[in-house]
């Protein structure tokens, strides 16, 4: 009955327990999802047996900027005596999603042998491969997921032996791993073996890497360190690394498994997690006003329990005890909104969406929101013992009616939102510079089209160079012409790589008549690709439709001008284009183009770009069309075309270039996203406070400021006596919230493009909209204040 | 230098109106010390109020040191009230924050009376008043006496013709209030008009004339 009492008691002021829940399930939910994810990147136990012990090799190729997998032969010949690395997996994993025969899409995963050995862990029902099992032909098991298992045959017990047919082809399910089992990451829902291709072999010995991502497991004791040392041995060892540890400058990279995922995605959460800290400051300083005032209000009750024998201690836990329901409502309510805060900071590229070790609602939620209650707890009962304490609220050095404590609180929270702003400000100017970057190319209009027209890339089906080349050659020009006669476009060009496809091939391609090893992205592309593209010309002309397919001229980057041709006029020059093995062929040079930006936005100029002049790129080609108005509702155009001519080809990417371009800096945005959103919610609960403090000094100086009117003070100097107030308050806090804020900026440095985390600009503009925010949350006051009737005023005395 | 015709005022109320002044009628000369008497509720402070022009809300003529008051705009009467009339409350009303003389010299501030001015008219008073020794204190560090003194200074510092004293004495013992009534004749022999309110019969009679209210209404001067 008495605890049923203490949970009514708060409720009595609706008003005052909703905005006490509001604020605590907020601040819960922000809380708990930024600490749940940091916990799952950096703590959460990965779902693999001693998984530090499990770490990516990778080939650092230095000179070229970029970092990518190693060959089969290179995974192979890493584990040596097992001393330092006693196995490694190679993987892939499909980037299309392909469909069973019930219309179910499966990704999957295909590895190496040691799956079992390097991940140490072992199929709850059935087996894993058998080493025949890795010779192509006879490659057609699969180990499927828990979740597939339960999703897609029910749980079914006998599902060992069943047949599932993929595509085009057929698999025999042997074997079904345990639950809570993921790898590479979630989004896998089955494994097959990795059965190279004759290709793919002939790759590997050629030591073309980037093809496999290898996993190793390190010996007991072994460091990351000395693993690197191993990997680095057998590139210096193997001849198939020679070219590239003399041309691209190939180092080992060992990162542990876990840092795959964290080092992406841990400033980012950190500068969340600390705006997220942010907020919670401001709404504990926001919750011991609150309660400062509602305690005031109910001071002559409590000076009636002194009066019947009740001490300090006994008030300041009955006032806590008021506190424990709306705050411990306001925690649940913020626990069930942690989920839906992490899915949003999933689907907005803050949080890796497959972590192998998941990211859900867990203990990290718990012990964040607990935290975070008892917080807002500590802060109810800081004002309980305030409230009790007359010098802290009215003295005769504060000279405001306010106390210490209160503008101590509002400089704080002024300061924290002055240096949230900032941060959030200089985001916002770094994405604008990155939007403005010069990129080379004109995205406007344009699509960019994945076409396979054989459907080797989803549904899996070989190409054959030999049969299917000439096969398709005409279907590529047949689609262009038939896309380029749609109304609306304005150009079609064929592609090998254009700029923000992800696609990569790099080349050797030295000026004809020197023997440097030039490494330069490159491309194959169709007449009128620069056109389609927007791409300038400097010099020369465009690929032509007479311009032969093999062994024709190449065209060339301003950047490989520049750095190769040192002053010669580049018409006159020709560069040596591998045809195979050492062979090459001459190619005159017909135009120089401007430089483009070709994976993100914020790339250095590292490699220059020579591009071919190419009639088909088979198997995969892309199509770059530029139209005339909206590109995005332009793909399903382009879809329909290409199934109409080619009904079995499979489709890839088919966006507008301006959302791949968009897409690239999606995490920056959404970093930006998230902290202009804290940044605002910390502004608008900074003035709210403000307001209520200055509110709160009036009610206290009724009295005085009746006197100073009938001493002769008019209503504007009454207005202006408030203002001056809160704005000394106020411009004390904006100052601090630079010092503070600017310093702390440089955590953001990694994230800002062409603004400097000290620019002035910035800072100046975070300050003065804090200043001039918060001096409107004063007007009211202020306005309030003017209009004291001095005579109500001094008959309040 | 105080006309009053007709003044009425009075709070609208469920079925009727309750009455604060009634047909007030009473006019008071330059120069000259009365005392308004009468039991609590009669309307002294409000007629007070009307009179310090604090109280805009009444109706009929009021005519301060030949200025009607009724014609002029708040901003207007504000202006009048800094220029004629200086008030004593019965709480002192001192700012708690502000030292004796930074409480002295805030009306002047607020008549924008230049700094140097300023300070030699306070230094003026404090030594006038004989409270120099006081003037760093805070009024929470003097007694009741020395505070209503300090408060007399302030509102006799900007130099009224009007002195509004409500309840003067009311918060004092014999020995300070005799002061404060000392003090008050000294202003009286300066010149000054001086109307205060008080329930002091004694205190009262000192004054040249005595204006009874009762339920609002003026019983005889």
């Amino acid at each position: 009955m008495h605890a049923l009492a203490s949970w009514r008691r708060p409720f009595r002021s609706p008003l005052f327990a909703l905005t006490v829940i509001v604020l605590v399930a907020a601040v819960v939910a922000v809380n708990a999802t930024a600490f749940s994810a940091i916990h799952a990147l950096r703590w959460k136990a990965l779902p693999y047996p001693e998984a530090d012990r499990l770490v990516n090799l990778k080939a650092d190729l230095s000179k070229f900027g970029f970092t990518v997998g190693l060959t089969d032969r290179l995974r192979r010949a890493v584990p040596g005596d097992g001393a330092q690395i006693t196995a490694a997996l190679g993987y892939t994993v499909g980037q299309q999603l392909r469909q069973d025969e019930r219309g179910q899409r499966w990704r999957i995963a295909r590895v190496s042998d040691g799956f079992g050995e390097v991940l140490g862990v072992a199929p709850a029902m059935g087996r894993l491969f058998a080493a025949d099992e890795t010779v192509e032909g006879r490659d057609d098991a699969v180990v499927i997921s828990h979740a597939a298992w339960q999703s897609r045959f029910s749980g079914d017990a006998e599902v060992v032996g069943r047949r599932l047919r993929i595509g085009d082809d057929t698999y025999t399910v042997v074997g079904v791993m345990p639950e809570g089992f993921v790898f590479p990451t979630a989004s896998v829902d089955a494994w097959r073996p990795y059965a190279m291709t004759t290709r793919e072999r002939e790759q590997s010995e050629a030591g073309n890497v980037g093809s496999l991502d290898v996993v190793a497991r390190l010996a007991p004791g072994v460091s990351p360190e000395q693993a690197r040392d191993r990997l680095q041995a057998v590139f210096l060892s193997d001849a198939s690394a020679k070219g590239l540890l003399e041309n691209a400058g190939l180092k080992a990279a060992v990162e542990p498994v876990r840092d795959a995922f964290a080092a992406s995605h841990w400033r980012a959460l950190a500068l969340l997690q600390l705006a997220a800290i942010v907020l919670l400051v401001v709404v504990a300083a926001n919750l011991v006003n609150l309660n400062l005032d509602r305690l005031l209000a109910r001071s002559r009750e409590f000076q009636i329990r002194r009066a019947i024998g009740a001490d300090t201690r006994a008030i300041t836990r009955g006032i806590a005890a008021d506190l424990m329901p709306p705050i411990v409502v306001g925690l649940a309510l913020g626990l069930v909104l942690t989920p839906f805060g992490l899915g949003l900071a999933s689907r907005h590229g803050l949080l890796p969406v497959d972590l192998p070790q998941g990211t859900g609602f867990g203990i990290a939620a718990i012990v964040a929101g607990v935290v975070v209650a008892v917080v807002a707890l500590a802060s109810g009962t800081l004002a309980a013992l305030l409230s009790q304490r007359a010098a802290a609220l009215s003295s005769r050095g504060s000279a405001s009616g306010l106390g210490r404590v209160r503008p101590a609180m509002i400089i704080a929270q002024v300061m924290l939102t002055t240096a949230l702003l900032g941060g959030a400000g200089l985001l916002l100017r770094s994405a604008a510079n990155l939007m403005a970057t010069e990129r080379g190319f004109d995205a406007t209009g344009v699509v960019l089209t994945a076409v396979d027209p054989v459907g080797v890339s989803i549904s899996g089906r070989a190409f054959d160079p030999a049969v299917d080349g000439p096969r398709y050659t005409p279907f590529v020009e047949t689609l262009r012409a038939d896309v380029a006669a749609l109304p609306g476009v304005r150009a079609v060009a064929i592609a090998s790589a254009p700029p923000f496809s992800q696609w990569e091939m790099v080349s050797n391609m030295r000026p004809t008549g020197t023997d440097d090893n030039v490494q330069a992205r490159a491309r194959k592309v169709g007449p009128g690709f620069f056109n389609a593209l927007g791409v300038g010309l400097v010099a020369g002309r465009e690929f032509e439709r007479s311009d032969p397919a093999s062994g024709g001229p190449v065209i060339v980057d301003e950047l490989w001008a520049r750095r190769h041709l040192a002053g010669r006029d580049p018409l006159t020059a020709s560069v040596d284009v591998p045809t195979g093995g050492e062979t090459t062929r001459t190619a005159p040079i017909v135009g120089v183009v401007r430089s483009v930006k070709h994976e993100r936005l914020d790339e250095a100029e590292n490699l220059p770009t020579v591009y071919e002049v190419a009639e088909a790129p088979l198997p995969v080609f892309w199509l770059v069309t530029r139209v005339d108005g909206d590109a995005a509702a332009f793909t399903e155009v382009v879809r329909q075309r290409v199934l109409a001519l080619a009904p079995q080809a499979d489709i890839g990417v088919n966006r507008a270039l301006a959302d791949l371009v968009a897409s690239s800096i999606a995490s920056q945005r959404a970093l930006l996203g998230a902290l202009a959103t804290f940044a605002g919610v910390t502004l608008l609960l900074a003035a709210l406070g403000l307001a209520a403090v200055l509110s709160f000094a009036i009610r206290r100086r009724t009295a005085e400021l009746g006197v100073r009117m009938a001493v002769g003070a008019t209503p504007s100097r009454v207005r202006n006596l408030v203002l001056g107030q809160g704005g000394r308050l106020i411009v004390s806090g904006a100052l601090l919230g630079l010092a503070v804020g600017v310093p702390l900026a440089r955590v953001l440095g990694d994230r800002l493009y062409g603004v400097a985390f000290t620019d002035p600009l910035t800072w100046l503009v975070a300050a003065a909209v804090v200043a001039g925010v918060a001096l409107v949350a004063c007007w009211w006051p202020a306005h309030r204040a003017a209009a004291t009737d001095p005579v109500v005023a001094l008959r309040s005395e | 230098m105080i006309t009053l015709e007709n003044v009425e005022k009075s709070f609208p109320l469920a079925g009727g109106r309750s009455w604060v002044l009634r047909n007030v009628n009473l006019a008071i000369a330059d120069g000259e010390f009365v005392s308004i008497m009468g039991p609590s509720g009669a309307g002294k402070s409000s007629l007070l109020n009307v009179l310090g022009l604090m109280d805009h809300d009444w109706q009929g003529g009021y005519s301060l040191d030949g200025t009607a008051v009724a014609p002029l705009n708040a901003k207007q009467r504000q202006a009048l009230q800094r220029d004629k009339i200086g008030f004593i409350f019965q709480h002192y009303h001192l700012i708690d924050d502000l030292k004796v003389w930074e409480n002295l010299d805030l009306p002047l501030q607020y008549r924008d009376v230049p700094a140097k001015e300023r300070a030699a008219q306070v230094a003026d008073l404090l030594d006038r008043f004989n409270i120099v020794g006081k003037k760093d204190l805070f009024p929470n560090q003097l007694s009741g006496g020395q505070q209503q003194l300090v408060a007399v200074a302030r509102a006799v510092i900007t130099k009224p013709r009007l002195l509004l004293a409500d309840e003067p004495t009311g918060a004092l013992h014999s020995t300070q209030a005799r002061i404060i009534m000392d003090l008050l004749h000294e202003l009286h022999r300066g010149g000054m008009t001086i109307v205060q309110v008080t329930h002091n019969e004694d205190y009262a009679a000192e004054a040249q004339r005595i204006v009874r209210l009762r339920d609002g209404w003026i019983e005889g001067t």
